[in-house]
């Protein structure tokens, strides 16, 4: 170890006997500018797109999506390859990045997206790694091209010019509206929500005692039997339950809940008249008179509807149950925020009522990247807190005393 | 007395194949060595500031 310390000192620090100072330093400066040279060409090669697309997982699953978009071909011929958008322009950011590029070297080792399929049930996790860092930095990538100042708003269409001019005064990160704009978009229905996995932790840990009243956490499957074999139905996420026994894996639950007398009467809602989806039973068993306890008979003014009040108990697994189901509205509440306020201001959860918000909801959860389970408790979320159970001055405080008028 | 005998022994070690040496040290210091170290640097940067965007600052803003 000392004899190396010495080699090195005496290598830096004893002056060269026998070659001149001017060769010494002619010959380092070349191999200097040789050296940066040769690390500037290879930050070069690793930055083309025929690189990017030499590994076959890229050329397969990205570049085909690639081909049909506008960043691809197009009038003018000005196109964006890979490294433009995916990797930082400036040193400090794309060195970081490079470096970062060891896990991609990892996973091609390890055919982390080997196959056709381990792509496609991995990319929500890369498309949502990206958007992430789009939204960190503005999507400062896009606007090496696309910058807000230069655009000509008078020479878009005229929706096109009411969102750019918007976002252009909100200096909005392009890939909030924008995603999807180079590859297609990740298939949301099997996304993963994170924030679930605490209420799902929650639920796994959670006390659960008969005769109580509980919450679902997640849509579950509705059995006839303990063995949880004939299915039957499933519940809905938020859903209020009164856990009856629990035995081994399977609980036994009772559903006390309305449906309207029409047709198969399958579709079970939380409340008289509100259109709150909390069970869904198999044609057979909710005409079953065996099974489905009918307790009261109201018709709704509003429709001329016939509501009837319905209990019945089935089995579900056990594990998706909380005592209190503020947890569930805290998650949707932030979705709301963060989803809906994107283009614009989101509404007031209370400035609708319950039977307003699903068609609203199905006509702009489209424009969001909000996975179907997300996206069923925030319509839940809304619902539950409409005009019909808020006390703000747009509601009416509870669902009873709401008024119900039809416009003449 | 004693500095410069060692003077001269160093000098005397040096004679034999010294300006061999001398070339040797240079073109493998300034065209293998330094430049090793200078990627060696680059990459620890960039290790770096990676694993401080990933757990101290966020990713660039």
């Amino acid at each position: 170890m000392r004899k190396l310390f010495r080699f090195i000192g005496d290598l830096f620090l004893r002056p060269s006997v026998r070659i001149g100072l001017g060769v010494l330093v002619t010959g380092g400066f070349i191999a200097g500018v040789i050296s940066w040279q040769g690390f500037n060409t290879a930050m070069e090669a690793t930055n083309k797109e025929e690189f990017c697309i030499s590994c076959h997982t890229m050329h397969d699953n990205l570049l085909p999506e690639l081909q049909k978009t506008v960043h691809w071909n197009n009038r003018t011929g000005v196109r964006a390859r890979c490294p433009d958008c995916h990797v930082p322009h400036n040193f400090t950011d794309k060195v970081a990045r490079k470096m970062q590029a060891s896990r991609e070297v990892w996973g091609h080792l390890v055919g982390t997206i080997g196959t056709r399929e381990k792509f496609k049930e991995h990319r929500i996790v890369l498309a949502q790694r990206e958007w992430a860092r789009f939204s960190a930095n503005g999507s400062k990538e896009c606007r090496a091209c696309h910058d807000y100042k230069d655009m000509n708003f008078d020479k878009m269409r005229p929706t096109s010019q009411v969102a750019m001019r918007n976002a252009a005064s909100r200096n909005q990160s392009c890939v909030d509206c924008h995603k999807g704009v180079a590859h297609q978009l990740p298939e949301m229905k099997g996304a993963r929500n994170p924030a679930f996995d605490t209420l799902v932790s929650s639920a796994a840990g959670q006390g659960v005692s008969a005769g109580n009243d509980y919450y679902l956490v997640v849509p579950q499957d509705l059995y006839a039997d303990e063995g949880l074999t004939q299915r039957i139905g499933s519940v809905e996420v938020a859903t209020q339950v009164k856990v009856l026994e629990t035995k081994g894996d399977a609980q036994r639950v009772e559903l006390a809940l309305w449906r309207k007398n029409k047709g198969y009467g399958r579709v079970w809602y939380g409340s008289f008249g509100l259109n709150i989806t909390s069970a869904i039973l198999n044609k057979e068993v909710a005409q079953d008179t065996s099974f489905v306890n009918v307790l009261d008979s109201k018709e709704d003014t509003m429709t001329g509807l016939e509501w009837q009040q319905v209990k019945a108990t089935a089995w579900m697994r056990k594990g998706s149950l909380i005592d209190s189901v503020e947890p569930i509205w805290t998650i949707a509440r932030a979705s709301y925020s963060t989803s809906c306020s994107v283009c614009h201001r989101q509404p007031e959860e209370a400035h609708f009522d319950t039977n307003t918000w699903p068609g609203l909801f199905g006509g702009m959860v489209g424009f969001t990247s909000m996975d179907q389970d997300t996206a069923r408790v925030v319509l839940k979320y809304l619902q539950t807190h409409s005009s019909d159970f808020s006390t703000t001055q747009h509601g009416a405080g509870s669902p009873e005393s709401a008024l119900q008028t039809a416009r003449p | 007395m004693k500095t410069q005998q060692s003077a001269a022994s160093v000098m005397a070690a040096d004679t034999k194949g010294g300006s061999r040496n001398d070339w040797r040290a240079f073109l493998l210091l300034a065209f293998v060595g330094l430049p090793v170290a200078m990627v060696g640097a680059i990459v620890t940067y960039g290790f770096v500031v990676w694993f401080l965007q990933m757990a101290v600052f966020g990713p660039p803003s």
